[in-house]
């Protein structure tokens, strides 16, 4: 349901960038994480809805979906995790910190160049 | 279009990639941080109370004001889609109570909790509750200004529910397992399973088993809440 609002708030985002002299924006990256709470495929779905009638109509949507990562507190390494464990790999530690897997955000912008002389 | 002369010819030769980085929640997360800061500069603890529908939140809150009422002035910030019960029942039991009707959407977001603010008398209260809409995944991902995120867990639900909905246990400040008068009468809930799985989501913090037709549990969950309330109190005193 929520994602209709996250794609409220990409527009809010994408209003916010400065324009580039020369160039218009074709294409956006957002990226997900599986501990974001955002259903990729839902999201993919919204946005079109979303920006039909807004100046982005054009702009294509790619998703970029994450991995989980995660940072031992206890041996220091890294290592990567499930969404339901995540543990650290090599010690089992439960002391551990989420580094990458909870992104719900929009990450690049694609300008394509004009082509007329 | 051409943002430069308004042309509609763009082409992909020699696009331009350029990285940003901008949270697609930064609206709501700023609403919730304004929330928690006025709570924070008057003192007032605010959990967010989340489970799954009939888990048992208003109960808890019920028993929860008659134990913390005579000392403490308590208030409740009630979500749901439809009625205006809770918030009676909340009434009922003696504190202050703002109903929140969303209508179709599956929980709270940082904007309806500001509007049920500015509706109590927040210089008065020490404790605010927002029961949040019964769902263990929306919620999970609207952070509304809360100090402290409070999960219910039904044991009459399955102990894997932590494994099912990491978004939601991960985020749990307390575990609170609920209706454990059932357990008796359920064979199928394994408590220390329901707190492995929660443990995996690299969640320190303890299951605590509750009731609230009999009170088991509640007098360790007040002084938790007594904890924190010390602790918004005291970072108020040293702001």
């Amino acid at each position: 349901m929520h994602e209709f609002s996250l794609c409220q708030g990409l527009i809010q985002a994408l209003r916010a960038q400065e324009p580039l002299a020369q160039r218009s924006l074709l294409g956006i990256e957002v990226t997900i994480g599986p501990l974001s709470g955002v259903e990729p495929e839902l999201l993919r779905h919204a946005y079109p809805l979303v920006v039909q009638n807004t100046e982005f109509a054009q702009v294509r949507l790619s998703l970029n979906q994450s991995s989980i990562q995660v940072q031992c507190l206890d041996c220091k390494q890294r290592s990567s995790a499930q969404v339901n464990d995540l543990r650290c790999r090599h010690c089992h530690s439960i002391h551990t910190m989420l580094t990458a897997g909870n992104e719900c955000a929009l990450t690049h912008l694609y300008y394509g160049e004009h082509d007329h002389v | 279009m051409c943002e430069t002369c308004g042309c509609g010819v763009t082409t992909d030769k020699n696009p331009l990639a350029v990285e940003v980085l901008h949270n697609l929640t930064a609206a709501n997360d700023a609403e919730a941080a304004h929330n928690r800061e006025h709570l924070s500069r008057q003192g007032t603890l605010c959990l967010n109370l989340m489970s799954s529908p009939g888990a048992g939140k208003t109960a808890l809150l019920q028993q929860l004001i008659a134990r913390l009422q005579p000392q403490f002035k308590v208030a409740v910030i009630e979500g749901d889609l439809e009625t205006e019960n809770d918030a009676e029942r909340i009434r009922d039991a003696g504190a202050l109570a703002y109903q929140i009707n969303t209508g179709t959407a599956c929980h709270l977001d940082a904007k309806q909790v500001h509007h049920a603010m500015h509706h109590l008398p927040l210089d008065a209260i020490d404790i605010l509750f927002i029961e949040n809409v019964g769902n263990l995944v929306c919620p999970a991902s609207f952070d509304l200004g809360q100090h402290k995120n409070l999960v219910l867990l039904a044991c009459t639900e399955g102990d894997d529910k932590p494994a099912k909905y990491p978004v939601m246990f991960r985020a749990a400040d307390e575990v609170l397992i609920s209706k454990v008068d059932l357990l008796p009468v359920l064979d199928d809930f394994d408590l220390q399973r329901a707190c492995i799985y929660l443990k995996q989501l690299a969640n320190p913090v303890t299951c605590l088993p509750i009731s609230a037709k009999t009170g088991a549990g509640l007098d360790s969950l007040v002084e938790t809440l007594n904890q924190w309330l010390a602790d918004i109190r005291e970072s108020k005193a040293s702001a």
